[in-house]
């Protein structure tokens, strides 16, 4: 007995920013070197009074058309763009979409390990009987903390929601789990102002970071370089774990999903974990880095494309802020 | 690897035009490549060549190509 993700579907906001219109705004930012370096080429972004549960809402909506929403019994947000502190958007979600009042539901806040985590916990959820049927939402409107002059950020991240179905199954089709955490990262993929610990500052000060971008302690802040060292430490080290866990090798895998944070260390975190380029996943061209929606979107993206197949095993693995990260083999 | 390799791989690294030139006196900071992209591709070359990683405040007080290479060490340098 175990847990299987049975359908996932996800939702990107209509509004389009190109490499093209960054180019524009930003002088000396090239569209074909954003490109060349980061894979992505347009990201989608919230309006104004577009939020992350409205995303959450309608991808949602997409994964029921093919599925009785009745038989959902627990529900999980992942978000780090609350519609409000309290209550609960997944509360929301639970009357805007109609699911039954007897269901558990509850808001967690991770950003590029949430699915991995998601699925871990929708994985305890139905092996305890606790549930059934877990629609799990993963859902990030990052845009809306980045300043509008941070040229990097503005690159890299995307907004969207994926909602994924994991229910219970005969047979296992969720691995054993590798999960880790590093606070000391904390202060280097941050939003420093806004929660309680640091109010909005409507006076905050521009902070220039000499390489091209504004921003202030209101908006996303994040150090590339440690970021970049901190996965070039963890992720290799985590794969490896993942596989003796679950007692297979790189050659037993049909195929490698990391979380989509950026071409470039992709590229060079497959090239230092050996994972042959045929069987690694690296795909933001039109979405950007979506934060928790990376994975869910990648598995989509590859089973509507026959780049993977039912009953394939397939390594997923995020990480990022917090520091946080996870993986696990999961046979779709 | 010899002081002159070092710098054709990181023009290499760095996508700098051959026409552009570079030496261990250029300021890394004056080229419009060693961006917060151009800083990923080092630390990557960093640690693919010398089994190196550095804090982004050693990197921060990255000038010249010859500050650089101090920082990875001179001992690494024919």
């Amino acid at each position: 007995m175990g847990a299987k993700i049975k359908n996932i579907e996800y939702y990107l906001p209509q509004v389009i920013v190109t490499n093209k219109d960054l180019e524009k705004e930003f002088l000396g930012w090239d569209a074909e070197r954003i490109e060349s370096k980061t894979g992505v080429r347009e990201r989608h972004v919230v309006k104004e009074k577009e939020t992350a549960l409205d995303l959450a809402l309608k991808a949602s909506e997409k994964v029921l058309e093919h599925y009785d929403r009745d038989k959902i019994d627990f529900v999980m947000l992942c978000t780090q763009s609350p519609e409000y502190y309290l209550p609960s958007g997944v509360c929301i979600l639970q009357s805007e979409l109609g699911f039954k009042t007897s269901i558990g539901a509850v808001d967690y806040n991770l950003g590029c390990s949430g699915f991995i985590y998601g699925l871990a916990l929708a994985k305890g959820l139905i092996l305890s009987n606790i549930a059934s049927n877990v629609l799990l939402i993963t859902s990030e409107t990052y845009t809306k903390h980045i300043h509008p002059k941070d040229r990097s950020n503005r690159t890299i991240f995307g907004d969207g929601a994926a909602a994924t179905v994991i229910e219970k199954s005969e047979i296992e089709g969720t691995g054993k789990f590798v999960l880790g955490t590093d606070g000391a990262g904390c202060k280097n993929l941050i939003v420093p102002n806004g929660g309680l610990k640091n109010r909005y500052d409507i006076n905050a000060k521009e902070i220039d970071d000499g390489s091209g971008s504004i921003r202030t302690d209101n908006n996303l802040y994040m150090n590339g370089p440690e970021v970049f060292n901190f996965t070039i430490e963890v992720v290799p080290k985590l794969v490896l774990e993942v596989l003796e866990k679950n007692k297979t090798r790189l050659e037993d895998l049909d195929y490698v999903i990391f979380h989509q944070a950026n071409k470039y260390m992709l590229e060079y975190l497959r090239r230092k974990t050996k994972i042959p380029r045929e069987k690694f996943y690296i795909n933001l061209l039109h979405t950007g880095n979506t934060v928790s929606a990376t994975i869910p979107i990648a598995i989509k993206d590859c089973l509507d494309n026959n780049i993977i197949k039912r009953g394939d095993e397939v390594l997923i693995v995020g990480f990022g802020v917090g520091y946080s990260w996870g993986g696990t083999i999961i046979t779709i | 690897m010899t002081r002159s390799e070092f710098i054709e791989k990181l023009r290499d690294t760095l996508e700098i035009d051959t026409s552009d030139e570079i030496a261990e006196e250029t300021d890394l900071r004056s080229l419009e490549e060693y961006d917060s992209l151009g800083v990923l591709t080092v630390i990557a070359m960093i640690d693919e060549d010398f089994g190196k990683q550095f804090s982004s405040l050693d990197l921060e007080k990255i000038t010249t190509v010859s500050s650089l290479m101090k920082l990875i060490g001179e001992e690494n340098f024919e």
